[in-house]
């Protein structure tokens, strides 16, 4: 061995020049497994979601003892999926110009902030998208296409898809990682998981503030609080996972390889 | 008529859902690739002492608080000084920018300035000035806020001993990342634009781009194809396409790191990034046919070509399909098709323009070592709307540029934030 190669042996390489060492066979193991577990998720979804809306059920019927929650079906590719049925009330001529005005103020508040504009930009843009729907409400209210049940169902099954399209993508993302396999599996597992039962949560807060607040909210929770929040729990927890990793490769040498 | 108008609202956010997910592919292919595929190095390891002259452009639009910085370290080069020089370009400066480069010209006599107080302003009519009077073959450009290392003129003039080399571009990385969330999700962008995006794409004998400072060209080639458009702002972009569809190719060279200053808060970092947008739009319009039509172009790098140059056209059409998003809700029609449309923006978020999505930041985070900023991800989901917004301005006044034929372009200046003495 060349005294230059003896060297590289010993020190991590610049950034430059980093490359992982993956083992062909530990990746495609890894990809394999992942995939046999997304697999079996998948295969559970009836069963959790027939359970999930059971227990958001359960719950609307505690803090709701008056009102009346039924769960219907409906089939939506190869899932039957439950939703919630529940009636749902349209905002009153004052509330509609009330959201419309208040709406329309912090919308412009929070476009006019300088500070975390990249936070407040996206909080004008829902406030403004709440002050339309607002206005929807104030000229035509009478052709709002849908009800809590519609709405439930539309949501739910939204959720559905984006959970299985999260879960793919995750997969592909958290498989070829350096690290031992069941961690992966652990943070795969996690972020799956997670995304399912906070998804439920956010669920049962729609439907609460819709059928509390009325139909105006919907627009807003629909676009803000449906899928795009899923992303960024999912994202938090695989940001934590990659800086675990960063810092489990720095202590080793014998992880990363020359680019050669 | 109604379902007409639903069916081409519908039709338009499909076919959009389409062009991201080709983006988001495109980008895991470039994660993938940097993280566990065979990298290409740049020539920088080369050592050679027949090393070609070297002309070493600064542009300076009022820049009296980084000027003395940059001067100062490319003086300090250990490129032989027989065949280097450099040409700070004072452009209309009203500031004490001119009496700064005087001082240094005194006292090195390879620095010669180039003072302009009339013609047209701006980057790109200073720089066709410059080469005028530039001796090098190799022209290297540094914008005034950066600071390059001692080594760094060296290790991109090399790359120019390949003849087929017409352009090369180095590594830029923030020198105050750690000033606020702003930078500190700057350097993220960076590290995956750079670290991952460039080197794979270098990798892959794709387009990887010459990003306008932290670079350089050969002399010849510009000035045999007429010099800088003064009339784009994207000078770099247009070089970089200018390049390829002539029969060069552009080197990244990922070991060339040089600091810069990022944008400190948002409403600069929102000028910055409107303006790059229309000045890479306008590229666009001039180039689109020109790389398909292009015979020194590979399949797969007029594929890539066309991809890169729609990059400031996708948040534009985002942003459109959003407001399509909320027609169809209103009309009650949205359906399946609303969770592909949606999950497309966290899967792109900051995963157009110069920017990167949210994995390939994660593999250049990790190859770099960031381990703490990597846990700052979910809060790139809060750009999209914030680049959506200025990167479609951005569009339009590319559009309303070509429609008007504007000539003129005015120096939009990023202003500066360095203390005294913080670069030392």
């Amino acid at each position: 061995m060349r005294r230059e190669d003896d060297i590289k042996e010993k020190i991590i390489p610049h950034r430059a020049y980093r490359i992982i060492k993956l083992d062909k066979f530990e990746l495609i193991g890894s990809f394999t497994v992942i995939f046999l577990i997304f697999m079996v998720v998948i295969s559970f979804f009836p069963y959790i979601l027939e359970n999930g809306i059971g227990y958001c059920k359960q719950f609307l019927d505690t803090i709701y003892v008056d009102a009346v929650f039924d769960i219907s079906r409906k089939d939506l590719f190869v899932f039957s999926i439950p939703y919630i049925e529940t009636y749902g009330k349209y905002p009153t001529i004052d509330f509609a110009i009330l959201t419309l005005i208040v709406s329309l103020v912090l919308s412009i508040i929070f476009f006019k902030t300088k500070y975390l504009k990249n936070i407040f930009l996206t909080l004008s843009v829902l406030t403004f998208i709440n002050a339309l729907s607002a206005l929807y409400f104030i000229l035509f209210a009478e052709y709002f296409p849908y009800s809590l049940p519609t709405f439930s169902y539309l949501f739910i099954s939204t959720a559905v898809i984006n959970w299985i399209v999260l879960m793919f993508v995750f997969g592909l993302l958290v498989s070829p990682l350096p690290t031992n396999i069941l961690l992966k599996i652990f943070v795969y597992l996690l972020i799956s998981l997670s995304v399912i039962v906070l998804g439920f949560l956010k669920y049962l807060l729609v439907i609460i503030v819709v059928k509390e607040y009325s139909f105006i909210f919907m627009p807003v929770l629909f676009l803000g609080f449906g899928i795009i929040v899923d992303y960024i729990y999912a994202v938090m927890f695989y940001g934590y996972f990659m800086s675990f990793i960063t810092k489990s490769l720095l202590k080793k040498r014998e992880e990363w390889r020359w680019v050669e | 008529m109604g379902g007409i108008m639903i069916l081409v609202l519908k039709g338009y956010i499909i076919s959009v859902s389409l062009l991201c997910i080709l983006y988001a592919l495109r980008h895991l292919i470039f994660a993938y690739d940097r993280f566990m595929g065979k990298q290409k190095i740049f020539y920088g390891d080369i050592i050679d002492d027949q090393l070609p002259t070297v002309s070493v452009l600064v542009p300076m639009h009022n820049e009296e608080k980084v000027a003395s910085n940059i001067l100062s370290l490319l003086s300090k080069t250990d490129y032989p000084k027989n065949k280097y020089e450099v040409i700070p370009i004072n452009d209309h400066s009203e500031d004490k920018t001119k009496e700064i480069i005087d001082e240094f010209a005194k006292r090195y006599d390879f620095i010669k300035p180039l003072h302009r107080y009339g013609g047209k302003r701006g980057k790109p009519a200073g720089l066709n000035d410059a080469l005028k009077i530039a001796q090098g073959e190799i022209v290297l450009i540094f914008d005034a806020d950066y600071l390059p290392p001692k080594g760094i003129v060296r290790e991109l003039a090399v790359n120019f001993k390949d003849p087929l080399v017409g352009a090369v571009m180095g590594r830029v990385i923030p020198v105050n990342a750690d000033k606020n969330l702003l930078t500190k999700l700057l350097d993220l962008e960076r590290c995956g634009g750079y670290q991952v995006n460039q080197q794979s794409r270098y990798n892959l004998n794709l387009i990887p781009q010459y990003g306008g400072t932290v670079g350089g060209f050969r002399r010849d080639i510009v000035l045999e194809t007429g010099g800088f458009n003064e009339n784009v702002l994207a000078e770099d972009t247009e070089l970089t396409y200018r390049m390829y569809v002539s029969g060069y190719k552009v080197v990244y060279a990922n070991r060339a790191e040089c600091w810069e200053e990022a944008p400190e808060n948002w409403n600069v970092r929102a000028r910055q990034v409107k303006r790059w947008s229309r000045g890479h739009n306008q590229v666009m319009f001039k180039y689109f046919f020109k790389v398909l039509k292009s015979p020194h172009l590979t399949f797969f790098q007029k594929f890539d070509g066309l991809l890169l140059l729609m990059v400031y056209l996708i948040p534009f059409l985002l942003l459109l399909g959003l407001f399509d998003f909320l027609i169809l809700f209103f009309l009650g029609d949205i359906n399946f098709i609303a969770p592909v449309y949606v999950m497309l923006i966290p899967l792109l978020f900051s995963g157009f323009g110069n920017f990167a999505p949210f994995y390939e930041i994660a593999v250049g985070a990790v190859i770099d070592g960031l381990e703490k900023r990597v846990r700052l991800l979910p809060f790139l989901i809060f750009n999209f709307v914030f680049y959506s917004i200025y990167i479609s301005l951005g569009f339009w006044q590319a559009i309303l540029d070509s429609i008007k034929g504007k000539k003129e372009i005015h120096w939009d200046k990023t202003e500066r934030f360095r203390d005294k003495g913080a670069a030392d």
